[in-house]
């Protein structure tokens, strides 16, 4: 069973709402139109790191991102990098989702097991194993 | 007829492709938000040129590493070469003082291909007439005696490029033969030395030669000769075949 029955309260950065889900899942959403540079992602990545809890799979929903420039996306891919972080499940639901969500799969090669997925459904459902 | 937003913004996209091609990278396609594929298109283009522009800062980088690296060799020959001068001073013995000299001799050869290679913008191969031209010019500067004038003509196709596995031992190979000119055809007589590339379709042939007394190889061989045993060895390291004909002067004949 698990520790967490409700969602926490949600953290709003520049680009990003990022939240603990009731499900032991931590949940990061990008905000629509976001342009996200290395300071959105260095923001986003330290609300991740406050979450209650000392690993957990990430839920990252890209609907709505506008662009990311590469210096995020590698930030993202964790290399070298601490993280709590144990998996990634990437929802991309558009093109122009998927294409960045491609991008960050292929170049920047993220160092912790992720995944691209169309639904949020088969994301969960993945990253549960990964709790 | 007006073009469609789509279409227009797929021109846009064009323009920054090509820019990219160019290897510049100020550009980057802008979002119209009316079309979602189209806009998907641009903003891959857009991370393709910054992965583009990451690829090739890391090329130019590792361009200059090498860069450095050929200079750091060269500068370490050098303090090699000028430390072996010193000690055969410290001797005042005629043996070690050859033999120091003719170490110090092949490592010019070498430090010379590190020294052209860094001041060119090729730092993998190097150009063959330049470099066997500087290198005879160090090996005529190391044996000149002002009582002999030796005239050397050389005959390289210009703009033949050789890269640094091959060139390292053939220029070996030329200043072994060259210096053992001077040594022994150039003793107290005028002469002539030179040095012929011939570029054919499967490969290339390489004569070096002077017009001097020649030698006997037998005997040569009997006194073990490092200089012959370094040609035959470096002949191998590049599976070259070499043939020498001692009559009327001496002539090394090169197949590469």
């Amino acid at each position: 069973m698990s520790s967490h029955s409700i969602d926490t309260e949600r953290i709003e950065t520049t680009a990003y709402f990022t939240w603990m889900g009731s499900d032991g899942i931590a949940r990061t959403c990008v905000k629509k139109d976001a342009v996200v540079t290395l300071d959105e992602a260095k923001e986003n990545s330290k609300a991740v790191m406050s979450l209650e809890g000392e690993k957990y799979p990430l839920l990252v929903n890209t609907h709505g991102i506008k662009s990311i420039t590469k210096e995020a996306r590698d930030h993202f891919a964790v290399n070298n990098r601490a993280t709590k972080i144990t998996a990634m499940g990437i929802v991309v639901d558009s093109p122009l989702t998927k294409t960045v969500g491609n991008f960050f799969m292929k170049f920047s090669k993220p160092s912790v097991p992720s995944k691209l997925f169309s639904s949020e459904e088969k994301a969960v459902e993945w990253l549960n194993e990964y709790k | 007829m007006t073009d469609s937003p789509s279409h227009t913004q797929a021109e846009e996209i064009l323009d920054v492709i090509l820019s990219y091609a160019k290897l510049d990278f100020s550009k980057q396609c802008e979002l119209s938000g009316k079309d979602e594929t189209v806009d998907a298109i641009a903003v891959g283009v857009n991370m393709l040129g910054e992965e583009l522009q990451a690829s090739a800062l890391s090329i130019k980088e590792k361009e200059q590493l090498l860069m450095e690296i050929h200079h750091r060799v060269k500068n370490n020959m050098q303090i090699i070469s000028s430390m072996m001068r010193l000690h055969a001073s410290m001797y005042n013995d005629e043996r070690i003082d050859k033999i120091l000299n003719e170490c110090q001799s092949r490592i010019t050869a070498m430090a010379i291909i590190h020294e052209m290679l860094y001041n060119s913008s090729d730092y993998r191969s190097t150009k063959l007439d330049e470099y066997v031209w500087n290198l005879t010019e160090s090996i005529d500067l190391a044996y000149n005696k002002k009582d002999i004038k030796v005239t050397k003509k050389l005959d390289i196709p210009s703009g033949l490029k050789m890269d640094i596995d091959t060139i390292i031992p053939l220029g070996l190979m030329i200043n072994e033969i060259v210096s053992n000119s001077y040594k022994h055809a150039f003793k107290s007589n005028d002469g002539e030395y030179y040095i012929r590339i011939v570029k054919q379709d499967t490969g290339m042939t390489l004569t070096i030669g002077d017009d001097g007394s020649g030698f006997n190889r037998a005997e040569a061989k009997k006194k073990n000769s490092l200089g012959l045993e370094l040609i035959q060895l470096l002949s191998e390291q590049i599976e070259a075949k070499v043939e020498c004909n001692t009559v009327e002067g001496t002539r090394y004949t090169v197949y590469l």
